[in-house]
């Protein structure tokens, strides 16, 4: 938990942005998106092609879902309440009742960093317990990077990336605790206020990956049912390049993976 | 046979008796018998005792795992390499898991001189092992020697970067097949068609300059290549889709360096040669094209370079992922049973399930060198990174078995 802001310390004033006042306790925060097209999907192989989407209103998560948020839903039974899952999950869940990567969710982090080790399964029903769903990929893509077609939530300059997915030599990374939502940097975040849809973890989608039969039929509200055994995932993730935290890179990915980098935030329809 | 008995003299472990394990297992089924005596038998055995006595002390505890002293004291590999539709079959056996010896210094062939800049008065430590420590030796150890190479009878760094302290663990692996050669470039881009998977392509400059793909179609004039630019989990895609599955670390070290009492430094052999592999140079830029290639060559472009199984290019050419986790303690590996019922009280086997960050890949690439540490051809990379050094083959259980 962060140390309550005291006046008195002017003197670390540089630091006082990390005392904004988180309140772990309250729902979420959500910033709401509204209704409109955009562009999704890249000139470039292999996130080709672009096209224009539309997408009617919805809300997301402002941040990835914490540790603690997480656990609230293990502690009010969720991994019992049937109704949260999927079939699929359902199916998952008779072999892992108590989840896969139970004592991996927190990797030794504060209870306000981003819950990892989950699977799609996992996912899909915590988002559930909490009204909304998991984002589909157009969703995911508008909220991270706007309307005008740029690579990054700040823009097109890959270098602020590389200062975010951890630092160190290509290959040679060592695992660095992940920052906090409550503390990233405004000029990371997205043009709606939206933090860590770039790096920190990878983010499930509520889409099936297929190169190219993506977004599946119609331009409005797409998503993607391809006949694949694979979720998609984005963002990246502290341990990736900044290419793999562009708002284009797709990354196919089972279900039931369990990572150390991956992590999920939910949508809510409407308003 | 061919150190330890100059290995165990000089470091005074135990008496080399030339003994044998007494026979008290029955033959595999799968391996040819001999009646020729296990060549390193109880040198094997006394080569625990003495590493545990030393760095490793404490942590030889994968040898409890009941299944030391339960090793055949005969085996041999098989007559004839056995290829079935590009595959090679690999007996099931005992192997050696951990840092191996080195060798004495006389052994090692130095370098030739084709290898460019690469010549043994380069004293370049690489491994970051440091140099300071081979000045101590005498004036005959230094015939042959090789730079970063660690001296005679020391145990090898197990690991591409050093600082790993594992003990030796004996382990069974049941027999099992795996691809002749690295997957190549067109056999993932029937993958990528079929599938719909996301091909090799990493949207960074380096990866531009030749190495990505566009869709399913890579590089021109690559397509017997191996694959690179591939992430664990895409190799862990492919061989699903294949019908297999990767190896396992201790199924990888089987099939490349041989069972255990025919255990090798290299798939060829003993002796370094450069020109039985695809490798790099111990300075940077690291490239080397004095064997044909400065990056990847052709899959199985080597086969004088292959391994008692018939495998080739596990040594070089591209690193290759195992399915374990790279651990650095063996009480993190769990033990499965085996399928064989040549042991009647039950064999295990060894799997780094993971989760984890970081998988154990074995065999080194086109870029660096291993002559300098053999056991340099350990190393680690993250699960989701695609490299262009990062390949890999596949392999599949034994139906036959046991």
């Amino acid at each position: 938990m962060p140390a309550p802001c005291k006046p008195s310390v002017f003197l670390l004033s540089p630091l006082l942005f990390l005392c904004v006042t988180a309140a772990h306790s309250s729902p979420p925060a959500r910033v709401v998106i509204p209704a409109g097209a955009f562009t999704q999907g890249s000139e470039a192989e292999p996130d080709a092609p672009v096209r224009t989407v539309k997408l009617a209103v919805y809300s997301i998560a402002q941040h990835e879902v914490t540790v603690d948020e997480f656990t609230r839903f293990v502690d009010e039974g969720g991994y019992r309440r049937t109704e949260l899952w999927s079939e699929d999950g359902r199916a998952w869940l008779a072999q892992h009742p108590g989840g896969a990567g139970a004592d991996l969710r927190a990797a030794g982090r504060a209870g306000d960093h981003p819950v990892v080790s989950v699977t799609w399964f996992e996912a899909d029903a915590w988002c559930r317990w909490a009204g909304g769903r998991l984002p589909t990929e157009a969703e995911w893509e508008r909220a991270a990077c706007g309307t005008d077609g740029r690579r990054f939530p700040w823009g097109d300059d890959d270098s602020v990336a590389a200062q975010w997915y951890a630092g160190g030599k290509f290959g040679d990374v060592s695992a660095v605790s992940t920052v906090a939502a409550s503390q990233q940097k405004s000029s990371l975040q997205t043009p709606d206020g939206l933090k860590h849809m770039s790096g920190n973890v990878w983010e499930w989608t509520a889409d099936r990956y297929h190169r190219r039969d993506w977004g599946g039929t119609g331009n409005t509200d797409p998503i993607s049912s391809a006949n694949t055994p694979w979720r998609v995932l984005r963002g990246g993730s502290y341990m990736n390049l900044p290419s793999y935290c562009s708002c284009r890179h797709r990354e196919p990915a089972r279900p039931d993976r369990v990572a150390l980098t991956t992590g999920f935030r939910c949508v809510w329809e409407g308003p | 046979m061919r150190r330890w008995p100059t290995a165990c003299a000089a470091m005074a472990l135990v008496a080399c008796t030339g003994g044998q394990d007494p026979p008290e297992d029955a033959p595999l089924p799968t391996a040819s018998t001999s009646s020729e005596s296990s060549p390193r038998g109880a040198p094997a055995r006394a080569k625990a005792k003495g590493r545990s006595a030393g760095k490793a002390k404490g942590k030889a505890k994968g040898r409890s795992n009941g299944q030391g002293k339960r090793k055949p004291s005969t085996q041999t590999p098989p007559p004839t390499i056995h290829r079935d539709n590009g595959l090679v079959y690999v007996t099931g056996s005992w192997v050696e898991l951990g840092p191996r010896r080195v060798a004495p210094l006389v052994e090692v062939a130095p370098p030739p001189p084709a290898d460019g800049g690469a010549a043994p008065s380069a004293a370049i430590g690489h491994h970051g092992e440091g140099g300071s420590a081979r000045g101590e030796q005498g004036p005959s150890e230094r015939r042959g020697r090789v730079p970063g190479r660690p001296r005679a009878g020391e145990a090898e760094k197990w690991t591409f970067r050093g600082g790993q302290d594992l003990s030796v663990m004996d382990v069974w692996v049941d027999a099992f097949w795996i691809d002749e050669t690295e997957v190549s470039r067109s056999q993932y881009a029937r993958f990528i068609e079929a599938s719909g998977y996301r091909p090799p392509h990493v949207a960074e400059g380096w990866a531009a300059a030749g190495w990505n793909w566009d869709g399913s179609t890579p590089p021109d004039g690559t397509q017997d290549h191996p694959v690179v630019l591939v992430s664990w989990y895409d190799a862990t895609e492919y061989c699903a889709w294949a019908g297999k599955r990767l190896p396992t670390e201790a199924e990888w070290q089987l099939a490349a360096l041989g069972p255990w009492g025919h255990g090798r430094d290299y798939p060829w052999g003993n002796t370094y040669a450069a020109d039985k592999l695809n490798h790099g140079r111990m300075e940077t830029p690291n490239f080397d094209d004095s064997d044909g290639y400065r990056t990847t060559s052709p899959v199985g472009a080597f086969p004088s370079g292959e391994s008692i199984y018939g495998a080739r290019d596990m040594f070089g050419n591209a690193w290759e992922f195992t399915s374990d986790h790279r651990v650095d303690d063996w009480s993190h590996v769990s033990l499965t049973p085996a399928a064989t019922t040549a042991h009647p009280t039950g064999v295990r086997q060894v799997h780094a399930a993971g989760p984890g960050l970081y998988v154990a890949v074995r065999g080194g690439s086109y870029f660096f060198d291993l002559r300098p540490n053999p056991g340099g051809e350990r190393h680690r990379f993250l699960t989701e990174i695609r490299r262009k050094t990062s390949g890999f083959r596949c392999a599949k259980d034994d139906e036959r078995t046991p």
